[in-house]
């Protein structure tokens, strides 16, 4: 009797709980279809820059949709591109509350796990999964961007994959074609290789009309690198480090393509300032019509097709970024790159903020606003958007995004990584200002070299993680989250 | 006398000696706020950076193991330290001697003015009351080599457009002039103000014995005026030091270093690479260096006081 007295006060017990238990696992969200808005009157504090012009655009036509849907009041705070890292890291070091959700770019992301200031979104997307749905990106873009390791801390809000946009007017003016066959004997098309790119850009770089044939990034260290891999280094087949952690940018390769990309004849093509070009003066040159081709990346695709912004914008078109032809093979290699930033999550909020930062992710980046996103805008970067049939007949661009995204390599993200990227970019600099590439690029090697030896990796033996270690990553952690992923099979 | 007399004698000894005691230390009670919040926001700072530089810190450490002056070595050996060091001294250089050369000019010149003084003054101080982050994006925009009114109207008298702030020759002294022509407003305001206390008498009596104006002005004005011009001097030294906003929005210390600053250094060494220690060390070497100039005016400064 007595035993059958405590069973029955445990299963009362129990059902009292049980759902307590529940309760803390599940949360509401915001659901425009149900009308559902868990959080109205809340406030969602975001430290975001608008330095490349997807994220303005998705702040313009994204934002406003989730505040209409939530009742949530959305907080931004704008930094300058280069301010977004320190004020995260001076914040998280302090355990400091001031932003609940923040902008962190891909090679940040190891610095700031570091710092245990990055929330773990696993546990809510189990309790609430809403329309995140973290299987519809690349996995590729998935590992680089929006995970730190084998941690998932972010939803991305752009996977950026190096793009080539043109002038249409100037390449199907018959006019220019007739006086490039004259010129050079053959028919001008888009550029397909380094050497084409050089060619073609000769051919319109015409200071008396302000015209140049392409810029590119030469004006931080940030940018420079960036634009090096991007468009020349990973065709070259340069490569950041080996298995050991020993970095390659002195290898035959990597000075190489210092040597094109930042060299006297390459810069000669572009317009005068190109030095210190950076995110904005490039888009401008090109949305001015100075420039007749224009390296970039798919974040740049709003602007350049918005006829507000860009003169050009009827008359843009986009092409895959030329390669570097290998003269052993005979065939072009491609350059890959899968790079940008995600919203992230501080861990030093409260548990209540957690899950309204939550429900703005899930929402305003989620699926469905993302393809509202694609459909105005033209950029887009989850693959439900960028193979869906209707957007792809309206921005044929797509489908090279989607290819694009699948095969990208990310940079490091170890947290010594930004004083590395540093490193390199100030060596190509000099590179642009005439000096010597070989000796320039074997300097920063042996600087990255020391500062990984600080950081103690040689010593401890922790080795490098390749990109397909971090495709393994993501789909272990796909298939601990219940997700199906075509690329994980 | 009673046991209470001397009691009362006792407790007034005590008074009028506690009495003397606050009166001979009153001016402690006087100065020790601004002491204790000197000691909490300038003098323990400085005393917990110097404790930093001589540890491994970063954001992320767990531990932070003791290293002696490791921090200070590997910032004299580095060239990014030495090459921002030496852009630094370059800009206080120039710009300090280029704002104090205009600010005086300026003063000079404008104590002839008869008409419209006020409004001149106006005119002349609009830079330095526009913020630095202004000042430096309103120059860039100006010397934009496509878009910018500069070389638009070098472009009209023939001149092609020129890229200063992408040239490393010429991108250094871009940046001093825009700080130049920032900040002469101020020196310009001291040594005016300082002008306007000079006593007449001196000028008269050379000018009725018929002492030509520069010689006025070298034995006169300038003696008179020495010590506004120190103190002009020490406020742009320290300021130029200091140099940061300007820097970063004109050119981030582009291109490839040569206009980076010790302050710009250092900023990215702590907040960007994590290397708080190192910039730590950065720091109090750079305090050293301004604190050595400042004492050098300070004392030249005082003497040039005591003997007026």
């Amino acid at each position: 009797m007595k035993k059958l007295k405590t069973i029955l006060i445990l299963l009362v017990l129990s059902t009292l709980f049980l759902p307590l238990v529940a309760a803390q696992d599940s949360f509401p969200l915001t659901d425009p279809e149900t009308g559902a808005r868990p959080w109205e009157g809340k406030e969602l504090r975001i430290l975001n820059t608008e330095v490349v012009p997807i994220l303005a655009y998705q702040h313009e036509i994204l934002d406003p949709l989730y505040e209409e849907a939530s009742g949530v009041t959305l907080i931004y705070e704008n930094a300058a591109h280069s301010d977004v890292l320190p004020r995260i890291q001076t914040t998280c070091a302090a355990g400091g509350d001031d932003f609940d959700i923040m902008f962190v770019e891909d090679g940040w992301a190891g610095a700031l796990a570091a710092l245990g200031c990055l929330e773990e979104l696993d546990r809510f997307y189990l309790a609430a999964p809403g329309d995140s749905y973290p299987e519809d990106f690349t996995t590729r873009a998935f590992g680089t961007v929006a995970m730190a390791k084998e941690k998932w801390v972010g939803i991305p809000t752009l996977v950026a994959v190096g793009m080539f946009a043109y002038r249409t007017d100037l390449f199907d003016d018959p006019d220019e074609q007739a006086a490039f066959m004259e010129q050079y004997g053959r028919e001008l098309s888009v550029p397909a290789t380094w050497d084409e790119l050089a060619e073609v850009g000769a051919f319109f770089t015409r200071p008396d009309e302000e015209l140049y044939g392409f810029n590119y990034r030469y004006g931080t260290p940030n940018n420079i690198l960036f634009d090096y891999m991007i468009h020349f280094g990973f065709s070259r087949g340069v490569d950041f480090f080996d298995s050991d952690f020993n970095p390659l940018f002195d290898t035959e390769a990597a000075i190489d393509t210092a040597s094109f990309f930042a060299g006297q004849d390459f810069l000669n093509l572009q317009p005068p300032g190109r030095e210190s070009f950076q995110f904005g003066e490039v888009m401008q040159n090109f949305a001015q019509g100075k420039v007749a081709m224009y390296g970039t990346e798919s974040w740049a695709i709003p602007l350049l097709l918005d006829p507000e912004a860009s003169i050009v914008a009827a008359n843009t078109g986009f092409a895959p970024v030329p390669g570097w032809l290998n003269p052993e093979t005979g065939e072009v290699q491609s350059a890959l790159l899968s790079a940008g930033p995600a919203y992230m999550i501080n861990a030093h909020i409260s548990e209540e903020q957690k899950q309204i930062a939550w429900d703005y992710l899930q929402l305003a980046h989620g699926k469905a606003f993302s393809r509202i996103l694609a459909d105005q805008t033209g950029a887009g970067h989850r693959i439900s958007v960028l193979t869906d049939p209707e957007l792809v007949e309206k921005w044929p661009h797509l489908t090279a995004n989607y290819e694009a995204a699948k095969v990208g390599i990310g940079r490091p993200a170890e947290p010594w990584w930004p004083e590395a990227e540093n490193a390199i970019g100030r060596a190509l600099q000099e590179v642009a200002a005439g000096g010597d590439p070989a000796s320039l690029m074997m300097d920063a090697n042996n600087d990255i070299k020391e500062i990984v030896a600080d950081a103690g990796y040689y010593d401890e033996g922790i080795t490098y993680v390749s990109v397909e270690q971090r495709e393994d990553f993501v789909c272990a952690k796909f298939a601990e989250l219940g997700l199906d992923h075509d690329e994980c099979m | 006398m009673n046991e209470s007399d001397a009691s009362d004698n006792a407790n007034q000894s005590v008074s009028t000696r506690f009495y003397h005691l606050t009166q001979r230390h009153r001016h402690w009670f006087f100065i020790a706020p601004a002491l204790l919040i000197l000691l909490a926001v300038v003098i323990y700072p400085i005393l917990f950076s110097t404790g930093v530089s001589l540890f491994r810190v970063t954001f992320a450490s767990q531990s932070r193991p003791f290293v002696g002056l490791q921090n200070f070595e590997r910032m004299l050996s580095n060239d990014d330290f030495l090459q921002s060091a030496f852009n630094t001294l370059y800009y206080v250089v120039f710009s300090v001697s280029g704002s104090f050369a205009l600010g005086f000019a300026a003063a000079l010149l404008f104590r002839r003015v008869t008409a419209g003084k006020e409004l001149l003054r106006l005119i002349l101080i609009i830079p330095i009351t526009m913020a630095p982050i202004v000042v430096g994006l309103m120059w860039n925009w100006m010397l934009d080599p496509l878009f910018g009114l500069v070389n638009w109207f070098l472009g009209l008298i023939g001149i092609p457009g020129q890229t200063m702030l992408a040239q490393a020759s010429t991108a250094r002294i871009t940046v001093v002039l825009v700080d130049i022509w920032q900040w002469y407003p101020l020196v310009f305001l001291i040594l005016e103000a300082g002008m306007a206390t000079l006593p007449r008498a001196p000028y008269e009596s050379a000018r009725l014995e018929g002492v030509p104006s520069w010689l006025i002005f070298r034995r006169i004005t300038l003696p008179m005026l020495r010590p506004v011009i120190l103190v002009a001097l020490l406020l742009r030294t320290v300021d130029a030091f200091r140099t940061f906003d300007i820097v970063r929005v004109m050119t981030d210390g582009g291109p490839h270093l040569t206009t980076e600053t010790l302050s710009l250094y250092l900023y990215r060494t702590a907040f960007t690479f994590s290397k708080l220690s190192r910039a730590a060390a950065g720091s109090i070497l750079m305090l050293l260096v301004i604190g050595l100039i400042s004492a050098i005016m300070f004392r030249y400064l005082y003497r040039e006081v005591e003997l007026g």
